[in-house]
């Protein structure tokens, strides 16, 4: 566990040091580490982006919640939108830290399937909200070959078609998208990480700046400063392979959930449950 | 004072009245989002009906769609995902997807948020800002690449849905049809305006003096709604935010089980609460 929380930790900050530098305006965490990177910007690094999430919160300031209803878990949303506004703020400039099933070497995401779109050999969801925001970004916690993949066999969105270059941030590394190249540039790496470890977990080809940076070293106190942010570990649950431990750990923070806004009371789950 | 008003018409229909609403092939938009607020008591009738060849339209699929393809009753889904949120992905909806057992139209969020706007608002089509470069362009026939007829500009137009019943389940109600949703009320409205017949399952009945003191959480308008069924839980196992949340032991039962379509059907079935079952 306390690596699963080093390496969500890493992540929720290299996601905060990077965020800090996009244009004002409002970003939207499709995962728990870019939520906690966020907010840890906010908190740490002055980052001035309005945070919308799940739920029609907007720029929540309290725990983060996994039950996304923000107005009763976090106590401290500092504005209400719906979910219909949370579209209006696209028109705005506005960034989505997106965690799609697989992305390419050509910057494209794929959230629907695997084959044929009409009889898929693997069928995901549905592409969501990955072709409406003006600018995308990718967040991968747990990547491999299987999600990085040459090229996917469904475009649900094609970063590249965007004027912001996306950026593709792992747990150990971070790519930027080179318009001009057409490529992925690796651009920076954490500490004992080597281009080879990232070419090993890689399935597209891509380039590489001529001096890679580090990672910046997460401070002690951010750490502090995440555990006040994300007192339940939500961010934990990005890490998580093994399905049954993930479901454990969801049954705990529900638990811990339900106990922060007064225990049996409302809202409660299952109240007339015959399961 | 003002003298009693003469009364509205009755809009309540006991829950069997929805069957008589349905027929073979009809396009039926689901309200909520995800597993919250679906209305999950309708949606038993529905898939006890035996009615089939539905086109089911929702904003974000859970167990609503899950339901209604284990029990075959769905040719096509018209959504821009399904899914049982941190649960994962949805299992039959994904098998039958795979096999090409059930066509899928998919749809971004917002592209499907226009494409329900334009409907609600009786147009024929909208135009949406969207990436071109998606393949839901060369997927999704109700989305195209048109042109600006001002400016010459590339741009996406989306096509309006037809929706001929809608169904929703929500916190209270009033007699007349104002509904209230006092947490996200999602796209309920523009699914409501754009449907040719409305049906709202609630928790709970309201009066006069309670709509009045929440009337800014009034989310449907009386005038969008046809029939009103009182059903307390309606939504559950999935969640009816602030009332209630999801029945997580079920839903966690239902996403590790692996079931056939048939034991998925029963499953949800069974743990459905209707309002007969809760009264």
């Amino acid at each position: 566990m306390n690596d699963v929380r080093t390496r969500a930790d890493r992540l929720s900050w290299t996601i905060a040091t990077r965020v800090v530098a996009f244009p004002r305006g409002t970003v939207f965490a499709a995962s728990n580490c870019a939520l906690a990177g966020i907010r840890l910007s906010q908190e740490r690094l002055g980052c001035r982006l309005a945070l919308c999430s799940r739920g029609g919160a907007y720029d929540p300031r309290g725990p983060l919640s996994l039950n996304a209803r923000w107005w009763i878990f976090n106590q401290r949303p500092r504005a209400y939108i719906d979910l219909k506004d949370v579209f209006d703020t696209l028109s705005e400039p506005h960034a989505l830290l997106a965690t799609p099933a697989q992305i390419d070497g050509a910057a494209n995401a794929n959230l629907s399937c695997v084959g044929d779109h009409g009889a898929p050999k693997v069928a995901f969801g549905g592409s969501r909200g990955l072709p409406d925001p003006q600018a995308i970004h990718f967040v991968m916690p747990n990547y491999g070959k299987r999600q990085l993949v040459e090229a996917v066999s469904f475009v649900s969105t094609r970063a590249a078609s965007r004027r912001t270059p996306a950026l593709l941030i792992t747990e150990d590394m971070v790519m930027r998208w080179d318009a001009r190249e057409s490529i992925w540039r690796l651009e920076a790496l954490a500490a004992g990480v080597s281009i080879d470890d990232v070419a090993a977990r890689t399935g597209f080809i891509f380039a590489v700046a001529d001096q890679p940076a580090p990672l910046p070293d997460l401070p002690a106190d951010a750490v502090e400063t995440l555990d006040a942010i994300d007192p339940f570990g939500l961010r934990l649950l990005d890490f998580a392979n093994d399905r049954a431990a993930q479901f454990d750990t969801m049954e705990s923070i529900y638990a811990l959930e339900a106990e922060r806004i007064g225990g049996t009371g409302l809202p409660r789950p299952a109240i007339h449950s015959k399961g | 004072m003002l003298p009693e008003a003469v009364p509205a018409e009755d809009k309540m229909l006991d829950i069997a009245g929805l069957a008589p609403l349905l027929r073979d092939g009809m396009t039926i938009g689901i309200g909520g989002f995800g597993l919250d607020r679906k209305p999950m008591a309708l949606l038993a009738v529905i898939a006890r009906s035996g009615v089939r060849d539905l086109t089911i339209e929702t904003y974000a699929g859970g167990l609503d769609v899950e339901l209604l393809v284990a029990t075959g009753a769905v040719a096509r889904v018209v959504s821009c995902h399904v899914g049982l949120d941190q649960l994962g992905l949805a299992p039959v909806f994904r098998r039958v997807r795979q096999a090409g057992a059930v066509a899928f139209e998919e749809w971004s969020e917002w592209s499907q948020l226009v494409a329900w706007r334009a409907a609600a608002e009786g147009v024929p089509f909208a135009t949406a800002r969207m990436d071109s470069g998606s393949d839901l362009l060369r997927a999704n026939p109700n989305i195209r690449e048109t042109r600006c007829p001002f400016t010459g500009e590339t741009t996406v137009s989306v096509a309006a849905p037809h929706i001929d019943l809608a169904i929703f389940h929500v916190e209270a109600i009033h007699r007349d049809g104002g509904a209230i949703a006092r947490g996200d009320p999602y796209l309920d409205d523009l699914l409501a305006r754009a449907a040719g017949t409305v049906v709202v399952s609630a928790e709970r009945l309201i009066d006069d003096a309670e709509l009045e003191a929440g009337y800014r959480d009034v989310h449907l308008l009386a005038s969008y709604v046809d029939h009103i069924v009182l059903a307390p839980g309606g939504a559950l196992p999935g969640s009816c935010v602030p009332c209630h949340l999801i029945d997580w032991p079920v839903l966690r039962r239902y996403a590790e089980g692996a079931f056939a379509d048939a034991e998925a059907a029963a499953f949800i079935l069974d743990h459905i609460t209707t309002g007969a079952q809760a009264a």
